[in-house]
């Protein structure tokens, strides 16, 4: 359903991510509901932690069938991080999600997540 | 000086150098878990409703939360955890069957009372708890039934981590990767009967592995191919 094409993959703390999420659905009705936000989470072993940094302004009624809509975002990652982490007990993973919920549906339908990677500076 | 070329898509997920979804050990949704479910003999829910205790008992990271939170899964009802500190001075719940976790960390005052309610309405209390609540589930009136956790074996170890790989095995990706007899033995030697601490080890493992697949090296006996 969406497509993301980030500017820069790679960002270290304190600059920008950018880059634009791709609307393009021919096969399926219009969601009653789409939310697209940049996020950190903790995977691994012990509890889950996560933050949303960005909420991307995306509202249903911008989703045209049968059309492709571009939704350009720009993010600021903060100074104190954190920076993307491949340990050996926990991961940090940074990453865009979007989902959509399809008329009549009470769940996230589609849930799609693009990681990126932020670097110390 | 080397210079390492490294795929961008392992810098995001080194998992995928081993064909994997994401580490297999790492702690998931508990829906997950009910289909990881490895039988231990104690896999059918106590009855609801029967004026009695069930206590699961067993050392730190032997399975009692796992089988209330497995049973809780069949039974419904209501699932309390005791913290340490301030966060067990709370009433405990009771209803026609209720999970109460580390049971021993309540309160006497509290517990007696909520052992009392559920003698009174002949209710089924299951309370993972590392000290004998019988005395006084008796002296309340119920009914006590006892399970006592064995520690973790190798061979149960490995059943069970096998599975958790299929679940994050990538399809149609070849995974070159085996988890050997000696490794698991390993494993369970350093949990010393513990399933969290052997799950703590294994992703341990794993992470190793993954990182040792993306820069190429082949010195584990774990990898093949």
């Amino acid at each position: 359903m969406f497509e993301m094409h980030f500017h820069n993959k790679l960002v270290t703390v304190g600059n920008e991510l950018s880059g634009k999420l791709i609307w393009y659905s021919p096969d399926h009705p219009l969601p009653r509901q789409a939310r697209a936000f940049v996020h950190w989470y903790t995977e691994g072993r012990g509890d889950r932690d996560e933050q949303t940094i960005f909420t991307i302004p995306l509202e249903p009624e911008q989703l045209i069938r049968d059309q492709r809509v571009d939704i350009p975002f720009v993010v600021t990652i903060p100074h104190s991080g954190p920076i993307t982490y491949n340990g050996s007990l926990i991961r940090v993973i940074w990453a865009v999600q979007a989902w959509v919920k399809l008329p009549r549906s009470s769940k996230r339908d589609n849930t799609q997540t693009w990681p990126f990677l932020v670097m110390p500076r | 000086m080397t210079s390492l070329r490294l795929d961008p898509k392992f810098a995001l997920n080194p998992y995928l150098a081993l064909g994997w979804q994401a580490n297999p050990f790492a702690l998931g949704e508990p829906v997950m878990a009910q289909s990881m479910w490895i039988d231990r003999g104690w896999s059918q829910a106590p009855a609801p409703a029967a004026q009695q205790l069930v206590q699961v008992m067993g050392d730190r990271g032997f399975g009692k939360t796992a089988h209330l939170r497995y049973w809780q899964a069949q039974t419904g009802g209501i699932y309390a955890y005791y913290p340490p500190g301030w966060g067990r001075f709370k009433v405990p719940p009771v209803q026609n069957i209720a999970y109460w976790d580390e049971a021993d960390r309540i309160p006497k005052p509290l517990l007696l009372a909520a052992l009392g309610q559920t003698a009174r309405t002949r209710a089924t209390l299951v309370a993972g708890t590392h000290t004998d609540l019988s005395p006084l589930a008796k002296l309340s009136g119920l009914a006590v039934k006892t399970i006592c956790l064995p520690p973790l074996e190798a061979a149960t170890l490995r059943v069970w981590a096998e599975r958790q790989i299929q679940a994050v095995r990538l399809p149609a990706v070849s995974c070159g990767l085996e988890l050997l007899p000696a490794t698991v033995q390993e494993i369970a030697a350093i949990a010393q009967g513990s399933w969290r601490a052997a799950a703590d080890e294994l992703h341990i493992w794993a992470a190793a592995i993954a990182h040792q697949a993306v820069m190429g090296g082949r010195d584990r006996g774990d990898l093949v191919g």
